[in-house]
């Protein structure tokens, strides 16, 4: 019993059911759907001005994982505009990179169904996040089927991206965890750059504000964020800080600190909770950006909320 | 035989053994079952391409550490490296048996335990090791070496043999 190719046979369990061939084929086809297109497309092109400092270069493990049969489409030219065509603008992780930073994220392009807009890019986004979703009824919302559902909406307003999500902790559990969680607000972040969030090169500061569906505490814990059970003051679970004559962080972001922490607020009595998170960005090697999640230390009432 | 019937029948044929490498790669059944789906989903478009080079199974290894690697399947980390097992094991007890192998991977770091897997469990050759990995013959030694140690100063399994 000592041979350590037979211990370890011996310690894998038989697996109880098999991955469905349909099934993978299925996810597999999606997921070439969403690359297909995107190839070669220049940021740059799309975005004038502003490309430069977001110009797409195809490198690293993105680029390895596209399909290689796939036809590039028609490159876009400043002159001849297609909305139609007009990909989205996601985000990557630095991907195949061992101990890679899961703070640092980088624009690659999508296509969308229409002209790129912050919904149709943030859809792109949570579609290109493979899932073990299965359909979910949100309480009071529509049955969510894909994980581009998940979003309910988006507003850029003064420098401050407003994100109201259904809950999306079944269908991407690994945000829960440090890295996922950093990985997960940093992709939005970078996601809404080319949309005004950030337009400018250089050192700026985002702020990211999201409104998850469901109750404060669960959220909580699934951020791993600290609530004392009962709430003491001052812990992200306390619904005191959620009150109408709290002071509002949206004159613009606060210093940073140095830990990644994120804030959840909620209005009080809501179904809703409010993730606030303040990102401060720099733009790096180009394309690439990091973003270190940071927390606003003032709790607001937030302009927007899941809806009723 | 198109690439789609050749890709279907591949992962047919291939999976369950896919599935039992990446539980002990990841130590979580359902985490397994996500990072096999990700390296098949990853491999697809290029699978006529990977089939004519003669070397699938090497192929979709790679993606799939590579994938494990980049975070990009779950990011559950329900596995919790303890400086000591709970019980002594007994080598009569095969279910203890089992839970100390499984524990004892579990503690290996990350490439440690990958090479141990893919050199003693896949049977692969360390060539084979070293570029699904992506590392060195000669790191693919000296990390085998060290987890094998690792492994041998576990409460019974101090007489572990390797081929």
């Amino acid at each position: 019993m000592n041979d350590l190719h037979r211990l370890l046979e011996d310690a894998t369990p038989e697996p109880v059911r098999g991955l469905s061939v349909d099934a993978v084929v299925t996810a597999a086809r999606r997921r070439r759907r969403l690359r297909a297109g995107a190839a070669g497309l220049a940021l740059a092109l799309v975005l004038g001005g502003v490309g430069t400092a977001f110009a797409v270069t195809r490198q690293g493990p993105t680029q390895s994982l596209q399909p290689a049969d796939v036809p590039a489409p028609a490159p876009a030219t400043s002159t001849d505009p297609d909305p139609a065509a007009a990909p989205a603008f996601t985000v990557d992780i630095a991907a195949g990179e061992p101990d890679a930073d899961c703070a640092v994220t980088q624009l690659v392009a999508r296509p969308t169904d229409g002209p790129s807009t912050p919904e149709r890019a943030l859809r792109a986004l949570l579609a290109e996040w493979d899932s073990a979703l299965v359909p979910v009824d949100p309480p009071g919302g529509p049955a969510v089927t894909e994980t581009a559902d998940l979003l309910i909406s988006v507003r850029l307003a003064d420098g401050i991206a407003y994100v109201n999500l259904h809950d999306f902790t079944k269908a991407f559990p690994w945000a829960g965890t440090s890295c996922g969680g950093v990985y997960f607000f940093s992709s939005f972040a970078t996601t809404l750059m080319p949309f005004g969030l950030n337009a400018a090169p250089g050192p700026f500061d985002d702020v990211v504000r999201m409104a998850i569906e469901g109750d404060p505490r669960p959220a909580a814990e699934f951020f791993q964020a600290d609530c004392e059970d009962p709430v003491q003051p001052g812990d992200p679970c306390d619904p005191s800080q959620f009150a109408p004559t709290a002071p509002s962080a949206s004159a613009g972001p606060p210093a940073p600190v140095a830990d990644v922490q994120i804030a959840l607020l909620g209005p009080s009595g809501s179904s809703c909770v409010e993730t606030t998170l303040v990102t401060r960005t720099v733009a790096e090697q180009g394309m690439r950006a990091r973003a270190v999640p940071v927390l606003t230390g003032t709790p607001a009432v937030g302009e927007e909320f899941c809806p009723p | 035989m198109d690439s789609e019937a050749s890709f279907r029948a591949y992962v047919e044929a291939h999976q369950r053994r896919l599935l039992r490498l990446a539980f002990l790669l990841t130590g979580d059944g359902t985490t397994a079952e996500d990072l096999v789906q990700q390296a098949f989903v990853r491999v697809w478009p290029r699978w006529a391409r990977i089939v004519s080079g003669g070397n699938p199974d090497v192929n979709v290894r790679k993606v799939m550490l590579n994938a494990r690697r980049s975070g990009w399947a779950r990011r559950w980390n329900g596995e919790v490296a303890t400086a000591a097992l709970p019980e002594a094991a007994s080598n009569d007890e095969p279910v203890e048996t089992r839970l100390v192998v499984l524990q004892a991977l579990s503690a290996l770091p990350s490439r440690q335990r990958a090479v141990l897997v893919l050199r003693y469990f896949d049977d692969l050759t360390e060539a084979q090791t070293a570029e699904v990995l992506g590392i060195a013959v000669g790191t693919v030694k000296s990390q085998a070496s060290k987890a094998l140690a690792t492994l041998r100063r576990q409460p019974g399994l101090a007489e572990v043999r390797t081929p």
